[in-house]
């Protein structure tokens, strides 16, 4: 049984101009221990399918056509919204674009990784290392104890001081790294992370992409990295798939989508990056490259 | 392969009014999906539309100048007088319906001159910072610490009666309101990127806070005017409650309700006359500012 | 030679502490000399908070410096008088960083590109439809079409927005372009599209380019000359092939490696892992 498998995934969205269908057919299958990377430009349905997985489409205006995303086995489109929760913050972890606006400026660091920790604790106490029928205040022990262990593993020095501090304390880089530590907390077996390091500087990137790449060594979790950097999908991505227009033109492991692409989209995309030796003149838009209609 | 090329002389097309009128449409769009607002915005409507409207529709003309009919004084509301009579006999439904045109004209000239003085204001403040704003803000912090309706009570007092007078009197403790809502947007649209475009392209502090940086605050002060004149209305209102306000014979749904008062509660209708049509202007101004806040919400956009 | 930069150094004023005393001042540039030849394409290299956008201030004279000076054609821009500053702007242009902040919201199309030469009216001196007509010219330029003129900015994709910023930074002729991380909010597709027009607008309208951007493969396609700033000070600087294949200082270095290539044999992981 695969650890997230999505089939013809299909969803509309309902906005002033009626109701539009933007993913059509989407099928994807995530085994632990893979990192996916979906890439696509803005408006190709690369986030709306992580936020899919999540369940956090508000309905209305979206709406599945057709489709199922099994997640070990259990359809997330049908289960309720309490079992959702419980998923959201034990199994499944997610991280954001924006470090900033995900975290709370008004509380401490450590309040914030508490909190998801005794949420994440009250539905599994196993994840802080406690048994069943834990009291509460071995819980609350128990989160203060494992948000310092997890903002220490996410490279955060003097964690248990750290701890004390407001966000904006915290450079961007710190902030991302806080959000994933807050996304593993729960021991998810899946972690979704949309843009994690656009916003952030291409040295801090570097660190988090490492970051990300040991916690799959080291857990086996899978992973879905949304991103439109290919850089950041040839460094360490296992698998990508490229979406246009809501759908996947081409999907596969890195070293052959990326060294032998199939579709002329997924060329097109390449020959779009200026690297240390593409010489002036020679990168190509896609401009009219790819028809209205693209199948 | 640039269409430059390809296009001989340069033809410029007539500026249509197509992309403005599909913004309004997606404005109303977007307003629409909250049905309490749409019932704010007919109630406003409807009310403004019988103001305009009184002095034709009204059924008894002779009781709104003054004119009394003591034989039928005190009768309850019935078909004839929807909402009964008063100690002097006049049709209340008359009275209220004339009343409301002194009662919104008054609360919207309150909010129109606190908007145009707290603009300025506030703009001046927000975009010059330093010592003018300095000065300003303190001006309007000195007025803002004193309760309005006992400031307004007192210049009123000092001006004497009468509708301006109410409204001078009323509009000097509300611009400072405005001017820090204002003065706030200001500070923060300063910042924006396309403000600091138009400083890199030379222009000068007017263009840039008239053209660049009001029309992108509008939306905000909108919301406030709309939210605002329904308290204004009520304002008014309390002065005329307490004698300060409007002279009888001219009616005013405060000075009715003040006179009301005397005669309650066995001739409630009186009393209720003019208190619904109070509740019912304050409450169309705040369900339509509601829903003007999700429309104009710039981060509602989409 | 166009702009030459001299030991500028701008220091911040600290946060006020009590009446008369502020606290420890915070240095965001510290003795920056560079200059940029007319013709060239100058590529600025840095991280957040590296100083980059507090340079492209003083230059656009938005700063006051603490201390040095800015030459553009041997004048020092801080010492203009007001009407001088404002010829100095119709030569100097900017384009901003993100095409979604940068162009006013309740303006149309024509009437955002038409504004510098209504702003510089006295210079241009177009009437009404002279300028609709130089507008449309621009929109052409930069690969738009009439029937974008008289619609709205959120009308547009990033990329046609960027074009838009370009139409405006190029419509009263200037010599002199700031290009501030134009394509870095874009889609690798339309970067390079915009990168393209850039390179195409430079050879055919003789442009000079001050171009900032943290993305060092943007640098190596557009520039000739680069320079490394980090924390305020400029790390090095030279001819883009000499900095980017043989970098003097770790910090170039690191931002080198750091640099995401599309070849997955180039990752760092999968070497340590084949390793």
């Amino acid at each position: 049984m695969a650890l997230l498998d999505i089939k013809n995934l299909n969803l509309a969205m309902t906005s002033y101009e009626g109701e539009t269908h933007i993913l059509h057919g989407i099928d994807l299958t995530i085994e632990r221990g893979e990192i996916w990377g979906m890439v696509g430009e803005t408006g190709s349905g690369k986030s709306l399918t992580g936020l899919s997985v999540s369940r956090l489409i508000p309905s209305p205006p979206g709406r599945y056509l057709a489709g199922s995303i099994e997640f070990r086995g259990k359809d997330l489109l049908r289960v309720t919204d309490k079992e959702m929760r419980v998923l959201r913050g034990r199994h499944i972890g997610m991280i954001f674009q924006d470090p900033t606006t995900n975290l709370n400026p008004a509380f401490r660091i450590g309040t914030q990784l508490v909190d998801v920790a005794l949420h994440a604790g009250r539905a599994d106490p196993s994840v802080l290392g406690l048994a069943a029928g834990a009291s509460r205040g071995d819980l609350r022990r128990a989160a203060q104890r494992v948000a310092v262990e997890m903002l220490e593993k996410v490279g955060i020095s003097k964690a248990a001081t750290r701890i004390n501090d407001y966000p904006h304390q915290f450079s961007g880089g710190m902030r991302q790294r806080v959000l994933i530590a807050m996304a593993m907390i729960g021991k998810p077996d899946l972690l979704i992370a949309d843009e994690p390091t656009t916003a952030l500087d291409v040295s801090v990137q570097a660190q988090i992409l490492r970051l990300i790449h040991d916690l799959v060594e080291e857990r086996n979790i899978g992973v879905l990295l949304i991103t439109h950097n290919l850089g950041v999908v040839a460094q360490i991505c296992s698998h990508v798939a490229v979406m246009y227009r809501g759908r996947i033109l081409e999907a596969g492991p890195v070293g052959d989508v990326l060294k032998r692409p199939g579709h002329s989209y997924t060329r097109a995309l390449l020959n779009a990056v200026p690297t240390a030796y593409t010489k002036r003149g020679e990168l190509k838009g896609l401009n009219g490259l790819m028809p209205e209609t693209a199948a | 392969m640039s269409r430059a090329e390809q296009t001989p002389p340069l033809v410029v097309p007539r500026r249509t009014q197509s992309a403005r009128l599909e913004n309004w449409s997606r404005a109303f769009y977007r307003f629409r999906q909250s049905w309490l607002s749409v019932i704010g915005l007919g109630i406003v409507v409807a009310l403004i539309a019988a103001a305009l409207l009184a002095p034709w529709i009204v059924p008894y003309p002779e009781h709104v100048v003054g004119g009394t009919n003591t034989a039928a004084k005190f009768q309850p509301p019935s078909a004839s007088a929807w909402f009964g009579t008063n100690a002097l006999g006049q049709d209340m439904f008359s009275l209220v319906l004339v009343g409301s045109r002194v009662s919104l004209f008054s609360g919207l000239a309150v909010v129109f001159i606190a908007v145009a003085v707290g603009t300025m204001v506030g703009a001046v403040a927000g975009y010059f910072g330093g010592w003018v704003d300095e000065v300003l803000m303190r001006l309007t912090d000195l007025l803002l610490t004193i309760p309005s309706l006992i400031l307004a009570m007192a210049v009123a007092a000092a001006l004497g009666t009468g509708v301006w007078n109410m409204i001078i009197a009323i509009s000097i403790t509300w611009w400072p309101a405005y001017a820090r809502l204002v003065r706030g947007e200001v500070i923060v649209k300063k910042e924006e990127q396309f403000v600091v475009a138009a400083h890199a392209l030379g222009a000068s502090w007017m263009r840039i806070l008239g053209r660049h940086i009001l029309p992108n605050i509008v939306s905000p002060i909108v919301v406030k005017v709309s939210l605002d004149t329904g308290f204004a209305i009520l304002t008014v209102a309390s002065l005329g409650f307490v004698g300060i306000g409007v002279k009888p014979p001219t009616p005013e749904w405060g000075t009715l309700l003040s006179e009301a008062r005397r005669y309650m509660p066995d001739y409630w209708w009186t009393a209720v006359a003019p208190g619904s049509a109070i509740f019912l202007a304050v409450l169309a101004f705040n369900l339509l500012g509601d829903g003007l806040r999700d429309v104009l919400d710039p981060r509602a956009r989409r | 030679m166009t702009l030459e930069i001299q030991n500028v150094t701008k220091i911040f004023p600290g946060p006020r502490r009590g009446f008369f005393d502020r606290g420890e001042g915070f240095t965001a540039l510290e003795n920056v000399s560079l200059s940029v030849q007319k013709g060239a394409s100058f590529g600025l290299v840095g991280e957040s908070g590296s100083g980059k956008t507090t340079l492209t201030r003083c230059i656009l004279g938005l700063e006051t410096l603490s201390a040095g000076s800015i030459l553009f054609d041997g004048a020092d821009i801080h010492k203009l008088t007001p009407l001088q500053m404002r010829r100095l702007r119709s030569r100097l242009q900017i384009v901003f960083q993100d095409p979604y902040a940068s162009l006013d919201p309740r303006m149309t199309i024509h009437d955002i590109v038409a504004e510098p030469l209504v702003i510089h009216g006295d210079l241009v001196r177009l009437d009404a439809r002279q300028r609709s007509e130089r507008v449309l010219e621009l929109l052409l330029q930069v690969g738009l079409t009439s029937a974008h003129l008289f619609r709205y900015p959120h009308e547009f994709s990033g990329g046609q927005r960027q074009r838009i910023g370009i139409a405006r930074a190029l419509a009263v002729r200037p010599e002199f372009l700031i290009l501030d991380e134009p394509t870095s909010a874009l889609d690798v597709s339309v970067q390079a599209d915009v990168l393209n027009l850039l390179h195409r607008l430079q050879k055919e309208l003789g442009l000079t380019y001050l171009f900032i951007s943290h993305d060092l493969g943007v640098i190596r396609y557009i520039c000739d000359d680069v320079a490394v700033i980090y924390r305020g000070r400029l790390i090095e600087q030279g001819p883009v092939a000499n900095i980017f294949d043989n970098p003097q200082s770790d910090y170039t270095r690191m931002l080198l490696d750091a640099m995401p290539d599309p070849d997955p044999d180039r990752s760092p992981f999968r070497k340590a892992a084949a390793r």
